[in-house]
């Protein structure tokens, strides 16, 4: 993800010629954040077409909506803001259907050997099923505040909470994950 | 500050949110305190190992973002969006609904258009029959007509 302190003004110039309906500034826009976008929609939903169907609604609404952006939050917080909204509704339809969580494929790594690629490829599966098993919320806390290293400020902004309950949703989730995870600590 | 108030602020103090001021504090009572100690290692140790996970292969969207935004909007939009199969099984059920109800009302008035010319050929074949001088009622008796 870009660092948000130093795009940050860029990000508002981007979105500013994106309100004004240039094409190339949302190409842009949307080579900058589509895989933060996409990795955090997919913790979310944890099915490959439904993230990218996903992800692809959110910048059509975020360059629709641009004209009408303010400010008040960095370009980067109202982005994962649209996409957590259709994350979250979809995550909750999911949970109501009980559907069972699919896998998420992972890139291939830099292990050494197969056994040490079998290994990893465990070992990520195995943290990709705890987190699976959190309510959506405190999941999507968990990604933005460890994935993202979101500040608890704009976490907040993202899930439309306060910094308090995003404390809560992270305190929350840590005992859940330490409890399921004891085995590999 | 004392244990536990130490553990309600450890999540924040892991993920930088405390003051300066709140850190200081935390951190006397870390340098005294084995078991917040411990719970703190427990909890870098979790944080860690979620950072293990491997990267996410992400696809490059931005062709199919652009081809969606040239679609329609508004109510043209929500046609669009409906999905193909539903739609044809839609055009299909109205079609074969217009078909069952076009043929119905087509043979009916076939079938009627078929009776009253039935029914026109015989009054004139009765007709034929008539005396000349018969009264109108007295026919309509004989072909159980009258009113």
């Amino acid at each position: 993800m870009p660092e948000r302190t130093t795009t940050a003004e860029q990000d508002l110039d981007i979105i500013r010629r994106v309100g004004a309906g240039d094409h190339a500034a949302f190409r842009e826009l949307v080579e900058r954040y589509q895989r933060p976008l996409y990795t955090f929609v997919l913790r979310m939903v944890r099915r490959p077409p439904v993230a990218e169907e996903l992800v692809q609604e959110a910048f059509v609404r975020a360059f629709r909506a641009a004209p009408r952006y303010k400010p008040t939050a960095s370009v980067s917080t109202w982005l994962f803001h649209i996409a957590a909204r259709l994350a979250m509704n979809e995550a909750a339809l999911a949970h109501h259907r009980r559907e069972v969580p699919g896998e998420i494929p992972d890139a291939p790594g830099d292990a050494r050997g197969p056994l040490e690629e079998l290994e990893r490829k465990e070992l990520s599966q195995t943290i990709e099923a705890a987190l699976a098993q959190l309510p959506p919320q405190q999941r999507a806390a968990v990604v933005l505040a460890r994935f993202e290293d979101m500040p608890y400020r704009e976490i907040g902004k993202v899930l439309e909470v306060s910094e308090g309950a995003v404390d809560s949703l992270l305190q929350r989730a840590r005992q859940t994950l330490a409890r399921i995870l004891r085995p590999l600590q | 500050m004392k244990c536990k108030e130490t553990r309600k602020v450890l999540s924040r103090y892991l993920d930088h949110e405390l003051s300066s001021t709140e850190t200081s504090a935390i951190e006397e009572h870390l340098a005294g305190c084995l078991e917040c100690r411990t719970e703190l290692e427990t909890q870098q140790r979790l944080w860690t190992l979620l950072g293990s996970v491997a990267p996410i292969r992400a696809p490059n969207l931005v062709a199919a973002v652009e081809a969606r935004l040239s679609e329609p909007r508004g109510w043209l939009s929500f046609l669009a969006g409906l999905r193909l199969r539903s739609f044809a099984y839609a055009t299909a059920t109205v079609a074969l609904v217009g078909l069952f109800v076009g043929t119905g009302v087509w043979a009916g008035t076939a079938r009627h258009g078929s009776d009253a010319r039935e029914h026109d050929r015989t009054f004139a074949e009765l007709l034929s029959d008539v005396p000349p001088g018969m009264e109108v009622v007295a026919v309509l008796d004989q072909i159980g007509e009258r009113p």
